[in-house]
């Protein structure tokens, strides 16, 4: 009965009171236009239409096999990006075009349109919801609810696998975070006159500057180094531990923030008269420190900058991707060759967006409600 | 007065060397231990010998390469020729196919990013002026207002690039894109909305400025203060942030000729031409020493300006 009790509580609380984070996220705006471009797009794509997969064969036709009547066939017309780069790139050259930049597969600036040798068709703006008649797929016959991507992976599936990826690297960011931000703001706040000290030098002068200087210099650019040390001499490792091992120091770099704000409460909280007492009734340090400062004082500060790093790390993800350190398993693998139109057209963009959009926007609100309920209640 | 003579002294007062030298001593001692795992990457030769490729023999090489030690005596007598060339202006070439010298190109590429930073800055302000106009109509701020600051509150560097993409390809000029995203990514533009919303619902409504109102003195001279206050704060505190999001904008867009390019093209390997990590170390020192005297000045200031001191 009890444990009913606590349940029915907390989903009033979490669910339908009016401070809820998940009311304020399905009733704003934002939500219910993405519903409703779902929903459109949904409807726009006909999923029980006859649309043929052999277009999307077609579709992924190397450069060197379109034939002529592909070209009268077709209402758009490209390059080939990503069948057959080295054809593309000596065509090109063949042709005496000039090449100004290959960047992310994109030429800028150069005339290289020549139907014949640079073609990619589209025949739907859309990809196809239900692949049917492709003999060659291991999914035949199978709903795919996003479609499918330009390397003809299920999309929805895609993007599961990434997160899945992307979350695990930013619990490993968080257990870092919070291990190194609470242990440095437990001695700063805490222990602070027992640890060493000698003349100019003490323990909290060091670790306070070393800190200054994380806090003070751009954090990318710490991780950049991190990641730089880290691919280099870590070869021995797989990339999975590598890329563990990245997410780790980017936790480590973000936990300044985390203990001064820790050492800052610890110290606001040891003049008080309750520690005083409790350490007089004899009760251990550690006790004091975690049943009562930490569980009553220090949660809200603890939830919100949780938010955040977990936020941050799911993001880094996308971001290195984007600098081209090749990290291969997560999201960001997933969604940068989409943004830049490697593997996914408008449809996948739009999807992709929804989809981050989605997971700041939920952050937000529980950053917002978090700092409501906790930190107002407890000053 | 904000600015008496008086204040002016107290910022610049003899407490501030002593934090500037201890920035120099632990900047000495970051750059040593970040020297030293620089110079420990396999084959990474060129970092020990002055940026040339050849010269160094292997018996100092293996022990080093194979164990991770502090106190290999060439590493910090590398170290010190380092630091001694680069108080002379000379930091050694771009990279190892490319003998240009780095110093001026760096210090160019780190104003280009500068000048991007402070436009975002600048965007993010007025932006904040205007949303704050609109935050007295409910609807508006929580269907409108509200996501979008979401956005810039997570200071996600995801965001910059994020929006840059969705702003080129919805036909934003190329350099108005550049500035939104990093003023909505770096999360100048939250911070900015919300000091600007404190200063309208809660600053007004601070004793001491109902007791300064009531003594006859003017509201806006005090509000102004704190105003200041948190302006200086906020903008300097977050300079950092917005450049992490323009290095992936520069890395993304070279053609934005930052410091986020020079880094990252340091870091590439072409062929038998190995990535060239002095770049990235000079350019690295030279923006923490940069940042750090930076956050400290922003400190002594708040703190001199801050109405508890001034009293």
């Amino acid at each position: 009965m009890k444990i009913l009790k606590y349940i029915a509580y907390y989903t009033k609380i979490y669910l339908f009171s009016s401070e809820s984070f998940i009311i304020r996220y399905l009733f704003s705006m934002p939500t219910f236009i993405v519903t409703v471009f779902l929903l459109l797009f949904i409807l726009l794509n006909n999923p029980f239409s006859s649309y043929s997969s052999s277009d999307t064969v077609r579709h992924m036709k190397p450069v060197q096999n379109i034939t002529q009547s592909d070209v009268n066939n077709t209402n758009k017309v490209f390059y080939d990006k990503k069948t057959d780069r080295d054809v593309f790139i000596s065509s090109i050259e063949a042709n005496s075009y000039s090449i100004k930049r290959i960047d992310g597969w994109k030429i800028k600036g150069s005339p290289l349109r020549k139907k014949e040798q640079l073609l990619e068709i589209e025949p739907h703006p859309l990809p196809p919801m239900v692949r049917t008649n492709d003999p060659t797929s291991e999914n035949n016959n199978s709903l795919l609810i996003l479609g499918t991507l330009k390397n003809k992976k299920d999309f929805l599936s895609v993007i599961i696998k990434g997160s899945t990826r992307s979350f695990m690297l930013s619990i490993y960011t968080l257990i870092s975070f919070m291990i190194t931000g609470l242990t440095l703001g437990i001695l700063l706040g805490y222990y602070d006159r027992r640890l060493f000290k000698w003349k100019f030098f003490s323990f909290r002068t060091i670790v306070g500057s070393i800190q200054k200087l994380f806090e003070s210099t751009p954090l990318i650019l710490w991780v950049f180094l991190a990641v730089i040390f880290i691919e280099f001499n870590f070869k021995y490792l797989s990339e999975t531990g590598r890329q563990n091992l990245s997410f780790i120091m980017f936790g480590i770099f973000s936990s300044p923030a985390l203990s001064k704000m820790i050492s800052s409460k610890m110290m606001e909280l040891k003049a008080e008269e309750f520690v005083t007492a409790l350490k007089l009734q004899g009760i251990p340090d550690y006790k004091i420190i975690f049943k009562h400062i930490i569980k009553y004082y220090c949660i809200s500060i603890l939830l919100l900058q949780s938010c955040y790093i977990v936020a941050q790390a799911l993001f880094l993800d996308i971001t290195l991707n984007v600098l081209k350190f090749g990290f291969l398993t997560g999201l960001g693998a997933k969604v940068f060759p989409i943004f830049s139109g490697l593997t996914g057209n408008f449809f996948h963009l739009i999807v992709v967006i929804v989809v981050e959009y989605s997971f700041i926007y939920t952050f937000y609100n529980i950053g917002r409600f978090i700092e409501n309920r906790w930190v107002i209640k407890n000053g | 007065m904000i600015l008496e003579p008086k204040l002016v002294s107290k910022i610049f007062d003899l407490s501030i060397f002593k934090d500037i030298a201890k920035v120099f001593i632990t900047l000495f001692f970051t750059s040593y231990i970040l020297y030293t795992l620089f110079s420990i990457v396999p084959g990474q030769k060129s970092f020990f010998t002055n940026y040339e490729f050849d010269g160094w023999d292997d018996e100092y090489l293996q022990p080093i390469q194979y164990n991770i030690i502090f106190d290999q005596p060439v590493i910090f007598k590398n170290y010190l020729d380092w630091l001694k060339n680069a108080f002379s202006g000379n930091f050694g070439n771009i990279s190892h196919d490319d003998y240009e010298p780095l110093a001026p190109y760096m210090f160019d590429s780190i104003m280009n990013s500068f000048r991007l930073v402070f436009l975002g800055i600048a965007i993010s302000f007025v932006l904040s002026l205007f949303f704050i106009f609109l935050y007295q109509y409910p609807f508006i701020y929580k269907n409108i207002i509200e996501p979008l600051i979401s956005m810039s509150m997570l200071h996600l560097l995801f965001i910059a690039f994020f929006l840059f993409e969705v702003g080129v390809r919805s036909g934003l000029p190329y350099n108005v894109a550049v500035a939104i995203s990093i003023s909505f990514g770096g999360g100048v533009f939250y911070d900015y909305f919300i000091m600007l919303r404190d200063m309208y619902e809660k600053v007004s409504k601070k004793d001491y400025i109902t007791f300064a109102v009531n003594s006859g003195f003017k509201k806006y001279k005090h509000i102004l203060a704190e105003f200041l206050i948190n302006l200086i704060t906020i903008t300097f505190s977050r300079i950092p942030i917005l450049f992490s999001g323009l290095i992936m904008l520069e890395v993304y867009k070279p053609e934005l000729e930052g410091v986020g390019y020079l880094i990252w093209r340091s870091i590439q390997t072409s062929g038998d031409v190995p990535p060239s990590f002095h770049a990235v170390y000079s350019v690295t020192i030279i923006l923490i020493l940069f940042f750090s005297v930076l956050f400290l000045l922003t400190e002594h200031i708040r703190q001199s300006l801050s109405p508890k001191e001034y009293k």
